[in-house]
């Protein structure tokens, strides 16, 4: 039972699982991508939502040095359970990783905690997707605008090329919306 | 509902966990508690560490030895020549039921998987573990504020790889951190290394830039800021048995890196004179250089 709620829990991932990249796509022509509509993203509702749902935009950036921005930073992005982040390991650091024996560690808070980790999986996996990207981009000088979340979910939700491409036009575009609260 | 359940995960996940039972490798990191027998040996390195911190440790990486890839790559290979094959065909009745689906005008949603090769296999190797971290309960010294750890270790070149807890990685330092030499029969002293939760304000000015960041810096778990003041002339060093010479860390800026297994990405705060950093890039100011990236 708790191996299927782990499997179950681990399904509720795969989405995000498709933005882990180690290469960088090609640099595609800024003219044929289309971005969402913005225009509400100035909406109070939506700025003071908007430390959960973001988009990046950085003044001056020019399309070329924004796409290779996102595109390093989805290297960092695979999604971690609490099985996967176990230590005792043998780490090549020239090469890939070695994965450490697949052994499933047990919830220390038993099938309650399975229960609960299930049902936030998709929160704690949007959050850990959300803090690396704000590591990894503000760091670069990017700022955070928020946005719809039906925006949000749609541009997260994209093919990883495309996903970065949309990103990297809104980032070296127009203003737009207002700026997220510290939080 | 769900913030309270965030809020109660995030509590319990900051509890202690049982200690991963790792493979039989050997213990790599040994932590050397004051009053307790200890006689130094000549083939292991120390590693002398003041720290804030009385829970979350810094997980140290050993760079593995030529001789030691070579075994990893060759065991590698072995596992690839007896499991490839059954890869192969996983992917070959993928690739029939996707091909079946289509000719019946239905919809395949399986993901396929890469073709199989030495470099994508998932390998499970645990002759050597060279990344861990330390228990901060087994400290040197216990203070109020500090903690003293001095810590045998196998002699070779460490990364300051992240934070972690029990075995558990929680931060890498992907975004840049620093290694160090651990030469055999000395003390290298880390200086002192501080841990704070991203999202909070911290009280160490080294960490001015990279706390108080809030609450979305936490997923699974806290984000973990981290620096290092490194060793000065007058840094006080304990009195350690055996008379060992004690160095400071010859510290350099060792560029960004991806590892499979860290719930939070971030990187050390930068070091006069060691380490910096210009917007995406890791920057070497020992060597006045861009600080090369290990990336495979």
């Amino acid at each position: 039972m708790r191996g299927l709620i782990i499997l179950a829990a681990a399904a509720a991932l795969l989405p995000v699982a498709a933005y882990a990249q180690t290469e960088p796509p090609p640099l595609p022509d800024p003219a044929t991508i289309t971005v969402p509509d913005l225009s509400h993203s100035g909406d109070p509702a939506v700025v003071a939502d908007g430390w959960k749902y973001f988009l990046f935009r950085r003044e001056g950036v020019s399309f070329a040095e924004a796409h290779a921005d996102f595109s390093d930073c989805y290297r960092f992005l695979a999604p971690q359970s609490w099985q996967t982040v176990q230590l005792g390991r043998f780490v090549p650091w020239e090469s890939r990783a070695g994965r450490t024996r697949p052994t499933y560690q047990p919830n220390p808070y038993g099938l309650v905690g399975d229960l609960m980790l299930m049902a936030i999986e998709g929160t704690l996996a949007r959050r850990d997707y959300q803090s690396k990207m704000r590591r990894c981009m503000e760091t670069r000088g990017y700022i955070r605008y928020g946005v719809d979340v039906e925006i949000w979910n749609h541009v997260y939700k994209l093919p990883p090329a495309q996903s970065i491409a949309v990103q990297a036009k809104i980032a070296s575009g127009p203003d737009f919306g207002g700026k997220v609260p510290t939080k | 509902v769900k913030k309270l359940l965030l809020a109660l995960f995030l509590i319990a996940f900051s509890a202690p966990l049982p200690a991963f039972a790792g493979p039989e490798a050997e213990d790599e990191l040994v932590e050397i508690q004051a009053g307790k027998p200890f006689t130094p040996r000549a083939d292991r390195a120390y590693l002398l560490l003041r720290t804030n911190s009385k829970g979350i440790s810094p997980v140290f990486m050993r760079v593995p030895t030529g001789a030691e890839l070579e075994r990893y790559d060759a065991a590698k290979r072995d596992a690839f020549a007896k499991e490839g094959p059954k890869l192969v065909n996983a992917r070959n009745r993928l690739l029939a039921d996707k091909d079946a689906a289509e000719k019946a005008g239905q919809k395949f949603t399986k993901a396929i998987p890469p073709e199989p090769s030495i470099a994508n296999f998932n390998f499970v190797y645990d002759g050597v573990v060279n990344a861990q971290t330390v228990s901060m309960g087994r400290a040197f010294e216990k203070g109020a504020e500090q903690r003293t750890m001095l810590i045998e270790a196998v002699p070779g070149s460490y990364v300051v790889l992240g934070i972690g807890y029990a075995n558990i990685m929680q931060t890498c330092l992907c975004l840049g951190t620093v290694s160090f030499a651990a030469e055999p029969g000395r003390i290298t002293d880390l200086g002192t290394m501080f841990m704070f939760a991203a999202s909070e304000e911290s009280p160490f000015p080294e960490l001015a830039g990279e706390t108080g960041l809030g609450a979305s810096m936490n997923g699974h778990i806290f984000l973990w800021a981290a620096a290092i003041r490194p060793s000065a002339p007058g840094t006080p060093v304990p009195a350690v048995p055996g008379g060992m010479p004690v160095a400071p860390a010859g510290y350099r800026a060792t560029g960004k890196f991806v590892v499979p297994f860290a719930f939070g990405v971030n990187r050390l705060a930068p070091i006069p004179g060691i380490l910096g950093y210009d917007r995406g890039d890791v920057l070497d100011l020992v060597n006045h250089t861009v600080a090369e990236n290990h990336y495979e």
